[in-house]
């Protein structure tokens, strides 16, 4: 009997070893090809991050929006971007079914937000979510410590805007907007 | 006990697995050799951030998008179901994409701009529209490579216009009196040609819209038919060939200077002003260079 054939007891051995062989094959393949895939994609830029941007643009789009978050004179056809009904926030019902109508992602929903606005004084006038239903999934998932793909990240900004009353009197104000995105 | 079959079944399995990878491969290379998926990717960003924009505006907007960075008509754009999807050739489920919200208050009228040369985003009237803008002109560039030596026979103090062909006279004129090009002695009779003159320029006319020029086997008048001949091209219709040497003693005699003999097809004499400033520029960029 040979070295070989001793280390393989034999015949039967040889056949459990080609078998043990073979079941480790295909993850050893696609250990390989995953493998070179991360080689390949730590080397050449294929993904563009445009996230902050984004949501960055959506809160300018948000205030300039026509019949949106700025006060809209329908008499005038004519938007006042930067100036909010403070009544808006009262019927925040009203606001937040416009938002969706006016800025609707249809089935592929990318970006949520809770908008809160202040009096100079910092009194809470209201709370208004744009996609309410996302925003609380998404804002517990920006929350935790896992920042990659899977979860969601929080861009929370301040904009001073003018607050505009019934009586038509106008007061500075502050929008605080927390808009939350999927990282993919 | 192992059969023969079960082995093959694990052998077509692992040739199926190794095709996919293989071939997921090459069309990830394919992208990226062509600079494609970057392209794609920032464009199709780029492009849904502009929608977005667009609509949100609160008045009447068109927004003319060129892009200088990369080909517009390489690509198929589709703005369907809040999506931008761009992609090349027939390509459409290897895409590439990205969301854009709509104004449902407004009107759209959005589809699939199939490589246009550009497109328009426009939100007037109640409406929301993309559409095709402008046309690809491809453009062939015809000129002839010229010899990237510096001008070393910049003297212009004798010129010699020859020509046997009355539709040359006004460009003979033309370069016989043109104070800017500096000449002293200007001629238009071959014997004022001597080994002195600084240029000798002869001008004959054949058929068709062919430029061809003649020179003495001198790297520098090499330079200056090849300036007339881009010069005439960049003006003109004309088919230019390259310059061909020649021992005619018309070229032959000043060999202290420059000397071409331009042969000028009839169709681009009709018109001897183009021609006539394109000679006359060629001989300011050569003495400037």
């Amino acid at each position: 009997m040979t070295n070989k054939a001793l280390f393989l007891g034999g015949r039967k051995g040889m056949s459990d070893f080609t078998w043990k062989f073979m079941f480790f094959n295909i993850p050893v393949a696609l250990g390989v090809a995953i493998a070179m895939a991360i080689l390949v994609k730590t080397y050449i830029t294929t993904d563009i991050d445009i996230q902050e941007m984004h949501a960055d643009l959506f809160a300018y789009n948000l205030l300039n929006e026509k019949d949106g978050l700025s006060y809209y004179d329908s008499s005038l056809d004519r938007v006042y971007p930067g100036i909010i009904a403070v009544s808006a926030f009262q019927d925040t019902a009203t606001l937040e079914k416009k938002l969706v109508q006016r800025m609707n992602y249809g089935d592929h929903i990318l970006i949520a937000a809770e908008l809160q606005l202040f009096t100079s004084e910092d009194e809470l006038l209201g709370t208004a979510y744009y996609n309410k239903e996302w925003f609380n999934r998404w804002i517990v998932l920006a929350r935790i410590f896992w920042e990659g793909a899977g979860s969601t990240t929080a861009y929370a900004q301040n904009k001073t805007v003018l607050l505009r009353y019934d009586d038509g009197t106008m007061k500075p104000g502050i929008l605080q907007l927390i808009v939350v995105m999927p990282n993919s | 006990m192992k059969k023969r079959g079960q082995l093959s079944h694990q052998v077509i399995i692992e040739i199926v697995i190794l095709v996919l990878i293989t071939a997921a491969f090459f069309y990830f290379h394919k992208t990226v050799q062509e600079n494609t998926l970057f392209e794609k990717s920032y464009a199709v960003r780029d492009i849904a951030l502009l929608m977005e924009t667009v609509e949100s505006a609160p008045g009447e907007i068109e927004m003319y998008y060129t892009q200088p960075t990369f080909d517009i008509g390489k690509y198929t754009y589709s703005f369907t179901d809040n999506l931008l999807r761009m992609y090349e050739n027939d390509a459409a489920l290897a895409a590439t994409y990205y969301p854009f919200f709509l104004d449902t208050a407004v009107e759209n009228y959005l589809g699939t701009l199939e490589k246009p040369a550009a497109f328009v985003v426009a939100k007037e009237k109640n409406m929301l529209e993309v559409k095709e803008f402008g046309s690809i002109l491809q453009q062939q560039d015809k000129k002839i490579t010229c010899p990237t030596a510096a001008s070393t026979k910049k003297t212009y103090v004798s010129l010699v216009v020859l020509s046997d062909d009355i539709s040359f006279a006004k460009i003979q004129n033309d370069l016989l009196n043109n104070p800017k090009l500096g000449f002293a002695k200007p001629a238009k009779d071959p014997s004022a040609i001597t080994e002195k003159t600084s240029v000798v320029l002869v001008l004959t006319k054949e058929e068709g819209n062919r430029i061809r020029s003649f020179i003495p086997d001198d790297e520098q008048s090499e330079k200056l038919a090849c300036l007339m001949t881009n010069n005439i091209v960049e003006e003109t219709t004309a088919d230019p060939v390259a310059p061909t040497i020649s021992v005619d003693t018309q070229l032959t005699t000043n060999t202290n200077g420059l000397a071409v003999q331009l042969i000028v097809g009839d169709d681009l004499l009709e018109d001897t002003v183009e021609v006539s400033s394109a000679i006359q520029n060629a001989l300011e960029e050569y003495a400037h260079d």
